[in-house]
């Protein structure tokens, strides 16, 4: 009885312990995002003093002067298009190819992941500009055409999106492959037997089958085209940016004018929206991570 | 029976590899169908180019403000019918229109000096991609210009006497001071390095620092006291022949004794505490806070730091850089500025134009009055003076208290991976640091300066 | 019976038949856009490392072999090297310890807070790399940073000439940003594979009386291994791609002594401020081979038999 009082007793202590861990890192996580929130809130002299102090009111002029020197709102729009069409066009090509190749025996199927693979090491950073070269040929060869006259293949949102889901294929097509093998043959078969085509088995059986896998993969990306920054200054014009590379031109040109308080409140304008985002969806978010996993 | 079944997949296929390649096909079939629409188009098309023009203009935003640049295309627009020009500008200019120039749809007039960090100019420049503008520079309009102004490495690169980049603005670039602080602690304005150091002391004893520069984003802002204190130790031979990556200039006594400047602010503590992490707004603002006696910059300093709040009654001071010796030569660094048209613009005229226009008296009061850079014409100075401010006034005319104007830029070369630029200024912070000495420093030069003396563009 | 036969027969070569076209209206698209966006771009970096041209006009001129020599030959390059191998070390270490520490305490703790935890840590995931970036320029910032404020009131020494200024503690500012973002998603990741390990093994192992810091290592560390390998060789490649954000934004010049210049940072460098793009993109190629290598070494010397109880 005493023994098992200590042992209580003990297992306490260790919770306790834990918690006090945990509080800490939760502290070190939130509290430079805290600090952005009310700093954003600053007079330009209110600056000079010490960082920690609290504003005296909320000086809503930094996020007027953010909003109309940093177009914000555009670049919101923009990234939220690209991001969500990335992520479509990612599922229309992933699934299907990891799915041929990992549960088909054919001939071409190692080749044909092995080609895959090989992608994971070619990183955006250093094809960029032979892409863009590339589109721009394109371009310039099409528009010699009535109907492409207008065609523009770079300050291309889809193209952008399109880019950004085939960069992203090599991983997506490894991870959904190594979930999609672990799935019984059983369930195909009897799909077979209940009639289904091959189509109508992928997207009705093994489609819902891997959707843990499925939300890893979309997790993974969207936060992937989310960041991206390189590929859209290079291949977008102003009109057409994203929120990073918003945001970036926003701190280059504070660089200039010393308007810190506009800084941070651009920098409150990229987070917040992401922040309530997350808010809602964050138990499905981390869910789909766990339940997806990296099942090798 | 089955042979159909066969017939009616493959066309199942090949109805699959059509409806892929649609877009191909159509392409090829279009032109012979539609030449007449095309033919419409193209006439519309330069129905519209005869009455309509539009000029694209980009321009570096940075101390000077993008707003005096609207306001002259405005003008240019009042007196050009049926001229529009579009302003680009920004901070990031290069990456904005490096995208344009590969295409080959450059901008018409492009502000972007050889000393930015995105390398357009001196890509145009290798890539022999520049408009010759020897139509905006005729006898009668170089005549104008104060002289050497139009033999810079940027602005006639190629040796042959030809202009392929304007010289838009020309400063003279020094050390800034707080004139109400030196009033207030009797402290002088150094002539020599000495005293310089001297104030060192002083500035100590205040508990603030002697010398803060644009370490973090920009330490090339040192050329400022770099290049004039060589010409002042050495002779501007010197320099030139540093420019010119002449063998043992940069292991030379008088480099090394500018270089042991720097040792001497690091090693005695003098420079501002924080220095090495801040860009150059940041130590700027801690400028106009009295935290440091100094900081090399340029005229653009008040304009860009317009709405940043400083110490009661901060005043501009302007001043040279120290020499040596009493008796060496004082020196200060001045600096030109490019405009220029890449030969693959489209309105290569009109963009000669705007150049032209750029040089009027207008537009130079235009620019003198709301960024206070001019032009380096004669006279321009004294022209602008009414709408200078005191501190840009005095950046002029400190060649008349006995400083001499020196300026200067590498020799360009072929492609190479050296960037002695970066060499020179990033090693400079590391002897700030501390972590590299002054021998280290020349010979890293020297050995950059052998390499590309090899391959200098002829 | 023939009748029956050529029936079974077709049926057979048409199945077989669909099965192919199945197979092609999957892979074909997506092998088509792989090989326009991807790998013909790739060939490129490949071919135009073997000539001398600019950034802008992309005029060439054979060189072959010249940029690998300059390369081989380029101190700056080396050092560029050597710092990547930094981060990749440091970073991959640091976060994948902390990640499976926190998972660990978080899976055998059991406390009720649990989600909010994992929420908080994942949090940083969802920020942009050029937010988290910024922000951490201000944290670190001389005169309105919070840690200097911070340091100077618990009075402790603070790096004299800023935190990203010295050569010493710069790159350590940029570990600490990638660590700060990194370790809330793999942790996320650690926690799915410890929560999928049957109970009854470690109820198996508390009454044999082996200690929960021992049970870690003999079952848990087992069994999840085959997911630390992928994290792994996943994390090094992204750190390279990362660091580059990092870098590109907090120190531009590459950092005092160029001690934070990394592999895409150099890579840039050369392509557009020097104008050197046929170096930059054998710079590309050597960066392919190496974290290509890189994954192969570590995937070879990560391998374990996997375990399965």
């Amino acid at each position: 009885m005493n023994q098992r009082k200590t042992t209580l007793h003990m297992a306490g202590a260790k919770k306790a312990g834990t918690r006090l861990v945990l509080l800490l890192f939760t502290v070190v996580v939130l509290l430079p995002i805290i600090w952005t929130i009310y700093t954003s809130f600053k007079t330009t002299t209110e600056f000079l003093a010490n960082p920690w102090m609290l504003p005296k009111g909320l000086y809503w002029p930094n996020y007027t002067n953010a909003l109309e020197k940093g177009n914000m709102v555009a670049y919101f729009k923009n990234s939220i298009f690209v991001t969500l069409l990335g992520l479509a066009f990612l599922v229309l090509l992933a699934v299907p190819t990891a799915y041929v190749t990992s549960r088909f025996k054919f001939r071409l199927a190692r080749p044909i992941s092995l080609l895959f693979m090989s992608g994971l090491f070619v990183s955006q950073n250093y094809i960029v500009v032979p892409i863009f070269l590339s589109l721009n040929k394109v371009q310039n060869y099409l528009n010699q055409y009535v109907e492409f006259q207008h065609l523009k293949l770079t300050d291309n949102l889809i193209i952008l999106a399109l880019i950004y889901a085939v960069c992203s294929l090599p991983f997506s097509i490894y991870l959904l492959s190594g979930f999609l093998k672990t799935i019984p043959d059983e369930y195909e078969n009897a799909a077979k037997i209940d009639g289904c085509s091959y189509g109508q088995t992928l997207f009705l059986v093994i489609v819902p089958m891997a959707k843990p896998a499925m939300v890893t993969v979309l997790m993974f990306n969207y936060m992937e085209y989310w960041n991206e920054y390189i590929m859209a200054t290079t291949l977008m014009q102003e009109r057409r940016w994203t929120l990073p590379v918003g945001l970036v031109n926003l701190m280059e040109q504070q660089k200039f004018a010393t308007d810190w308080g506009a800084m941070f409140a651009g920098m409150v304008i990229v987070m917040l929206p992401t922040m309530i985002i997350y808010a809602f969806v964050q138990k499905r978010l981390t869910e789909g991570i766990s339940m997806g996993g990296l099942k090798g | 029976m089955r042979n159909i079944k066969k017939i009616l997949a493959l066309m199942c296929v090949a109805s699959l590899g059509t409806a892929m390649f649609a877009g191909c096909t159509k392409v090829s079939d279009v032109p012979q169908n539609s030449d007449e629409t095309q033919a419409a188009e193209a006439g519309e098309e330069t129905a519209t180019d005869g009455s309509e023009k539009v000029l694209n203009v980009a321009v570096f935003q940075g101390g000077y403000g993008r707003e005096v640049w609207d306001t002259l295309a405005e003008r240019f627009e009042e007196e050009h019918e049926g001229v529009t020009v579009n302003v680009t500008a920004n901070p990031k200019l290069g990456d904005v229109i490096r995208p344009q120039i590969m295409s080959g749809n450059p901008p018409d007039v492009i502000f972007l000096s050889a000393t930015n960090e995105s390398g357009v100019l001196q890509s145009l420049i290798q890539d022999k991609a520049l408009e010759c503008l020897d139509d905006v520079f005729d006898d009668e309009m170089k005549a104008k210009f104060v002289p050497g102004s139009l033999d810079a490495p940027t602005i006639s690169p190629y040796g042959d006497g030809k202009i392929y980049a304007a010289p838009l603005f020309y400063s003279t670039m020094g050390l800034f001071y707080n004139k109400t602080l030196f009033a207030e602690n009797n402290l002088e304005v150094p002539k020599t390095w000495d005293d310089f150091f001297e104030l060192g002391d002083k500035a100590k004893e205040m508990g603030i620092g002697l010398f803060t520069y644009a370490a973090a984003n920009d330490p090339s802002y040192n050329e400022i006291v770099f290049n004039p204190a060589i010409a002042s130790a050495g002779g501007p031979e010197l320099l030139e022949d540093c420019f010119n990556y002449k063998e043992g200039a940069w292991t030379s006594e008088p480099v090394k004794k500018v270089m042991g400047v720097y040792q001497k602010i690091a090693d005695g503590g003098y420079l501002l505490d924080g220095t090495l992490a801040m860009t150059h707004t940041q130590s700027q603002e801690q400028f106009l806070q009295n935290k440091s006696l100094f900081i090399p910059n340029g005229n653009w300093l008040e304009n860009e730091m317009k709405d940043t709040p400083r110490a009661d009654g901060f005043a501009y001071g302007f001043t040279g850089i120290p020499v040596f010796e009493e008796g060496d030569t004082p020196c200060v660094w001045s600096n030109i500025e490019e405009i220029y048209v890449p030969s693959a613009a489209k309105e290569i005229d009109l963009a000669k134009e705007f150049i032209k226009f750029l040089y009027t008296d207008d537009s130079i009061m235009t620019l003198a009055e709301s960024t206070g850079a001019i032009p380096p014409i004669e006279g321009a100075a004294d022209l602008t003076k009414s709408v200078l401010s005191d501190s840009v006034y005095e950046t002029y005319a400190i060649t008349e208290k006995g400083y001499t104007p020196v300026t200067g830029g590498f020799a360009m070369t072929e492609q190479s991976e050296i960037s002695i630029r970066d060499d020179i200024y990033n090693t400079l912070n590391s002897i700030m640091a501390g972590e590299k000495n002054v021998d280290e420093w020349s010979e890293l030069i020297e050995s950059d300066s052998n390499k590309l003396s090899e391959i200098v563009l002829k | 019976m023939a009748k029956v036969n050529t029936k079974l027969a077709g049926k057979f070569s048409k199945s077989k038949f669909q099965r192919k076209l199945f197979i092609a209206e999957c892979t074909v698209p997506a092998i088509i856009l792989f090989a326009v966006f991807m790998v013909y771009p790739a060939i490129n970096v490949f071919y135009m490392s073997f000539f001398k041209m600019s950034s802008l006009s992309l005029e060439k001129k054979f060189v072959g072999l010249d940029n690998f020599k300059v390369l081989i030959s380029d101190t700056k390059f080396w050092q560029v090297f050597r710092n990547q191998i930094f981060f990749i070390v440091v970073v991959t270490i640091i976060t994948i310890i902390l990640a499976l520490f926190f998972a660990a305490l978080l899976t055998n703790s059991n406390l009720k807070e649990k989600p909010f935890y994992q929420t908080v840590f994942f949090f940083p995931n969802v920020l942009s790399l050029v937010v988290i970036s910024t922000l951490f320029i201000q944290i670190y910032d001389p005169s309105k940073g919070i840690l200097t404020a911070t340091c100077n009131a618990l009075g402790i020494q603070v790096a004299e000439q800023g935190w990203l200024g010295m050569a010493t503690s710069s790159r350590w500012c940029i570990v600490a940003a990638m660590v700060w973002q990194a370790v809330g998603y793999y942790m996320v990741m650690y926690i799915a594979a410890m929560d999928g390990i049957s109970k009854d093994l470690y109820e198996v192992a508390d009454l044999e009386g082996m200690s929960k810091f021992k049970q870690f290592f003999a079952i848990t560390m087992p069994l999840m291994w085959e997911i630390i390998r992928v994290t792994i060789v996943f994390f090094i490649i992204s750190t390279i791609n990362m660091s580059f954000v990092y870098v590109k934004i907090m120190t531009p010049t590459g950092g005092p002594d160029g001690k934070t210049e990394v592999f895409l940072t150099y890579m840039y460098k050369q392509a557009f401020t020097n104008s050197n793009f046929g170096y930059a993109m054998a710079l590309g190629v050597f960066i392919f081979l190496f974290s290509f290598a890189l994954a192969l070494i570590s995937d070879k010397l990560t391998q374990k038999e996997t375990v399965e109880y």
